[in-house]
């Protein structure tokens, strides 16, 4: 009963292949949008485009790791072992957005001034949760 | 409780009144006609994308007080900003406002004065002249805009409501109307907004009582139709959409020194060595200056050190943030 049921949740191959490419493209969008719209290429980043790309990086890592963490417990209740194979994706995708968003507030943000950041990261904790998070 | 089902003859309870006219009713097409035109029309009104009825003011520019630094765009200043009373994003309120009715307005004027009671807007303004003036506005979130303001400086206007000598402090609280402002139906903050000053930090000249921007009335999104503008403070002392004023005897409670009070404090004056607990203040991103621009250090007082400075002589600053 069990592995009949496993058996119609096992996936090709070619299947699973075609699923990471698709997820591959999907989680770039975000990123892909964000250096459209600074090129003037996409839709407008607004009047404070640090602001923005930086927001949107960060919310996106946030999303992402929430996800990445949610795939091990999905596999068992929806008995789909197969997600595990997206599961290193989806990590290092949310791996890659929250060291943008950090790279973007260091270079774009504080224009690599260390004595402002040393400063900042030693105020206090706060810097590492995020100023817009903790805010109202 | 008998339950009577229609009859035969029932007809004949029909009332005179509920007959369609002969002439209304051989022109009926006309009348669906007219009907379905008139509720297109206010669907049309409805949907029309934005109300924005910004019109020219006449005024007269103020050199003294102006900054000959270029202003922001236009387009800048109204699609970004904080009014959370249209929702705590900094596109909300350009977003949101649309359906805002800043006409007619009146304001009370209460508390510690000879003259109390409430006026329509234009009442208040008649006597002065719109100047402009373009000031610089710090955000406490640490941006910056150079913004052309029209408006009429504070202290004369409160002048003519003759304050007493008990009018220490002047408290400002903007509209409540939850139905026409999306933000109000949270409770972020507790409405209505309430700001305030020290009664000379109020008759100082650089505080403005502002109606207008570039030229035209103020859009809905930034406080219309009548908003505060001290420039050597953090922008949210500037009280938007305001409809009263009262003079009082005691420092006003203001909204986000009561919403957070180790964060903001009732002055709120623009200081780069007193940091906000969450950030520094030290520097400031200027708006419009693109991907690449750094920040900017931002300057005592916002660079109104050499008018402002002598209002709070001999009080710690850190203390008094």
């Amino acid at each position: 009963m069990k592995r009949s049921a496993r058996g119609a949740a096992t996936m090709t191959r070619r299947r699973i292949r075609l699923i990471k490419a698709a997820l591959f493209v999907a989680c770039l969008l975000p990123f892909t949008i964000l250096v459209l719209g600074a090129l003037g290429l996409g839709p407008s980043l607004g009047a404070n485009p640090v602001e923005k790309i930086q927001d949107t990086l960060g919310q996106w890592g946030l999303r992402l790791l929430v996800i990445t963490l949610a795939v091990t417990p999905l596999r068992y209740w929806l008995e789909a072992p197969w997600l595990i194979q997206l599961r290193r994706m989806l990590g290092l995708y949310a791996f890659f957005y929250v060291l943008m968003h950090f790279l973007t507030w260091l270079v774009l943000d504080q224009g690599l001034l260390w004595r402002a950041v040393l400063a900042r990261i030693s105020h206090d904790s706060t810097a590492f949760v995020g100023e817009r998070w903790t805010c109202v | 409780m008998p339950i009577r089902r229609p009859r035969p003859g029932d007809c004949a309870r029909i009332q005179p009144s509920e007959i369609t006219p002969e002439h209304v009713y051989l022109d009926r097409r006309k009348l669906l006609k007219a009907t379905a035109g008139a509720l297109l029309t206010a669907l049309g009104a409805s949907w029309a994308p934005r109300s924005r009825a910004v019109v020219d003011l006449r005024y007269t520019r103020n050199e003294k007080y102006s900054l000959a630094e270029q202003p922001n765009a236009y387009q800048d200043i109204t699609t970004y900003n904080n009014f959370y009373e249209f929702g705590v994003d900094k596109s909300a309120p350009h977003e949101n406002s649309a359906r805002f009715k800043p006409q007619p307005w009146s304001v009370s004027v209460l508390g510690e004065a000879e003259i109390t009671g409430r006026f329509a807007l234009e009442d208040i303004l008649k006597p002065h002249a719109l100047e402009e003036r373009v000031y610089r506005l710090r955000c406490v979130e640490a941006w910056s805009m150079v913004i052309p303001w029209i408006g009429v400086p504070l202290g004369a206007v409160l002048k003519r409501f003759k304050p007493t000598s008990r009018a220490k402090y002047v408290a400002f609280k903007s509209v409540l109307r939850p139905e026409e402002m999306p933000g109000q139906r949270f409770p972020v903050l507790d409405w209505p907004y309430a700001e305030g000053l020290r009664i000379d930090e109020a008759m100082h000249p650089l505080s403005l009582l502002v109606v207008g921007l570039y030229g035209k009335t103020l859009p809905n999104q930034n406080g219309a139709p009548l908003r505060l503008v001290a420039p050597w403070k953090y922008g949210f002392k500037g009280a938007k959409s305001i409809v009263e004023i009262r003079f009082t005897e005691k420092q006003p409670p203001t909204s986000w020194n009561l919403s957070a009070p180790h964060e903001y404090g009732f002055y709120a004056n623009v200081n780069p060595a007193v940091d906000h607990p969450r950030w520094s203040q030290a520097r400031e991103r200027r708006i419009g200056g693109g991907l690449f621009a750094s920040r900017a250090p931002t300057l005592m007082f916002n660079g109104y050190e050499q008018e402002v400075a002598a209002l709070y002589r001999g009080m710690d600053l850190k203390k008094y943030f």
